[in-house]
């Protein structure tokens, strides 16, 4: 810059110049199917009318899964009635990775308490289409979270080797041969 | 008229920040002034990058008000300074 130049028309160079930044696009992220984990979901939603009283039934089921169970659904043995004597399976929960590792499938374990199992579906009936939007919706976002937590497990610890004691030396080693 | 360095600006059109797609442009505002304040209009600046990989859009000459739009694209991620220089007249 200089002012005399400026005097005679000459190019003037600015004082200051102006910091801008730019940032990298994001990491593409990995397809969530690449490793070939799926679980397919449908359900099916009926009317019901049971002493006069109007509902929604819905039944959810899961099948073709891979990689994965598609019990993913599980029950507590409850009884029907306090006090009484039969039980029934109440849903309860979608499994999580240690739930599928530790409840067993179509019964409870006899003896173990509390008696958790794991099912393919679930059938429940409820007062509102409303209510009965929710449940799939809440269902296919817990399904999601399994698959999710399953995939990050199957990487969540590397390989690895370490020497404890020291790395033998090679001319140990081939004195012993 | 004649540009007074010390009260002409380079000025964020915009915003400072950008995504270096080589598409996302940041606007820069050219801001010609002379001695006493006032706008030089009919002036061409050249902005000019102190980095490769940075696309510049050259502003148009000064309008009425002693302003002029730039634009500043990158291709590569990172900081960049972006210095203007007045052409001298024709």
């Amino acid at each position: 810059m200089s002012c005399d130049s400026s005097s005679f028309g000459g190019a003037i160079e600015l004082n200051e110049a102006i910091g801008l930044n730019f940032y990298a696009p994001a990491t593409p992220v990995e397809p969530p199917t690449a490793n070939g984990r799926r679980i397919n979901l449908t359900w099916a939603v009926s009317r019901y009318n049971f002493q006069s009283a109007d509902g929604i039934r819905v039944r959810i089921t899961a099948a073709d899964a891979n990689l994965m169970p598609s019990k993913v659904f599980a029950y507590l043995l409850l009884p029907m009635k306090p006090g009484a004597g039969a039980r029934e399976g109440a849903f309860s929960h979608i499994c999580s990775p240690t739930d599928l590792a530790e409840y067993p499938e179509d019964e409870p374990i006899p003896g173990s308490r509390p008696e958790w199992f794991r099912l393919d579906y679930v059938d429940v009936h409820l007062r509102s289409r409303s209510e009965a939007k929710a449940l799939i919706q809440d269902i296919v976002d817990d399904v999601q979270a399994l698959k999710r937590a399953l995939d990050v497990m199957d990487n969540l610890i590397p390989g690895g080797s370490v020497w404890i004691g020291g790395e033998p030396e090679e001319s140990s080693s081939s004195a012993g041969v | 008229m004649t540009p007074d360095p010390a009260r002409s600006k380079l000025l964020f059109g915009n915003k400072h920040r950008a995504l270096a797609d080589g598409t996302t442009a940041i606007a820069v505002k050219v801001r010609l002034r002379d001695s006493f304040d006032r706008p030089v209009p009919d002036r061409l600046v050249e902005l000019a990058a102190d980095r490769e990989g940075v696309t510049i859009e050259q502003p148009e000459p000064t309008d009425a008000n002693g302003l002029a739009l730039g634009y500043v694209r990158a291709s590569t991620a990172g900081p960049v300074n972006i210095s203007g220089t007045v052409l001298p007249l024709e």
